[in-house]
């Protein structure tokens, strides 16, 4: 049995704007590389033998800061999300079943946080330091928070 | 009837759509509850090593000729086999930036049928050591086509940069010569000639300082940072590659 379906000239606008919104919902991931992946900030209890004052872990769909403990300040945290910022340039997406590690082997702070820049960082790290010990990937017990984006 | 029903499809359709935005803000406690942050963060990551990432290798089984020193002497010793003995000569550390790197490159002479250099460039930003990049090579020749000529071995490190200012690169480098012999099941060496070098800094140069903060209401940190970037499979773990550190330099918003 044929379905016709009526569309008035009254409704087409709605009904295009409809179409156009679930279109861009659903775009290629390639579209959506401008937004990066969700990024979660974590303090390991126990470091690796690696020569590197945090690592940055990329998977497909996230990526996670881990700091050393004795080294979890403001110009870490700062210097890690720079160094982020510039893997992300390069690599905006990592390919499936792949997986992307990058010990930070040193930095030099030439200009400090300060203002919002600075609040937010201190923010990170006073939730961090309040939250629950639970387990950080293979790096063992650690804390975690998620990144909240702007 | 049919546009009466519109609205009401829009009102479905439309948060559905934003649903697959990551990119939209988080803000509250949905993220951030108790219950949340008391979820493992699970991943797996290769076990590594500070030479895994730290050192690259480049061997060679055979020395190539035009390797060899054309101004170099015969034998100057010699042995209880009447090959000289293992020997280092000219052996040196330079450093330097060409664009887009900084190097480190450790050459000698020797003889001997084996040769060994290794090469470290240590890059810094006003005297805080930022990361290490080494490179080794080692060239064998067989011991019975090996009668004691001069032969020249070199490596060079590297260590990728955007920056054009304030870093400094140091270079240190060991030298080794041997004679060494395989005789099919077992491996004998005897004598080896070791030494160290390094070279003076190279500087890039300082860079200029910037006027001010243009305005912004949100300022930002800047800083140098360097970082080796490791690609491994997450089903086997195995390393699939591992890139040369990496400097970069940058200041900017904060994601």
């Amino acid at each position: 049995m044929p379905v016709r379906i009526l569309i008035s000239r009254a409704s087409a606008p709605m009904l295009l704007a409809v179409l156009l919104a679930l279109l861009l919902g659903h775009a290629p991931v390639e579209a959506q590389r401008a937004s990066p992946p969700p990024t979660f900030i974590a303090i390991a209890e126990t470091f690796p033998d690696l020569d590197a004052r945090a690592v940055l872990v990329r998977e497909r769909g996230r990526d996670i800061v881990v700091m050393n403990r004795e080294e979890a300040t403001i110009d870490a945290l700062a210097m890690s999300l720079v160094a982020l910022a510039r893997v992300r340039e390069q690599h905006p997406s990592v390919e499936p079943g792949r997986g992307q590690v990058i010990p930070i082997t040193g930095y030099a702070v030439t200009r400090p946080p300060t203002g919002d820049h600075l609040r937010r960082l201190q923010g990170v790290l006073d939730r961090l330091e309040t939250a629950p010990t639970t387990s950080i990937g293979s790096f063992g017990p650690g804390r975690w928070v998620r990144f909240t984006r702007r | 009837m049919p546009h009466r029903r519109m609205p009401l499809i829009a009102l479905i359709a439309l948060p559905l759509a934003m649903g697959c935005d990551e990119s939209a803000p988080i803000v509250g406690t949905a993220h951030d509850s108790a219950a949340a942050l008391a979820e493992d963060l699970r991943f797996l990551v290769p076990h590594l090593s500070p030479d895994d990432v730290a050192s690259h290798s480049f061997e060679t089984t055979v020395a190539d000729p035009s390797e060899q020193d054309p101004s170099a002497n015969g034998p100057l010793l010699t042995s209880l086999d009447g090959r000289p003995a293992q020997k280092i000569l000219n052996a040196r550390t330079n450093v330097g930036f060409d664009p887009g790197y900084a190097w480190s490159v450790g050459r000698h002479e020797y003889i001997g049928n084996v040769g060994e250099v290794s090469t470290t460039a240590h890059v810094t930003h006003e005297s805080k050591h930022l990361g290490s990049q080494t490179a080794h090579r080692q060239n064998d020749v067989p011991f019975l086509i090996d009668f004691g000529t001069v032969k020249l071995i070199w490596a060079q490190a590297k260590v990728y940069t955007d920056h054009e200012c304030g870093l400094s690169v140091q270079g240190t480098s060991d030298h080794k010569a041997r004679w060494q012999f395989w005789n099919g099941s077992t491996t004998s060496s005897w004598g080896e000639a070791r030494l160290s070098t390094q070279a003076s800094p190279a500087n890039q140069g300082g860079c200029a300082r910037s006027t001010g903060q243009m305005g912004l209401t949100e300022t930002t940190s800047s800083g140098m940072v360097c970082y080796y970037l490791i690609t491994y499979d997450m089903n086997t773990m195995e390393v699939l590659r591992a890139d040369f550190l990496y400097c970069t330099g940058s200041g900017g918003p904060l994601m």
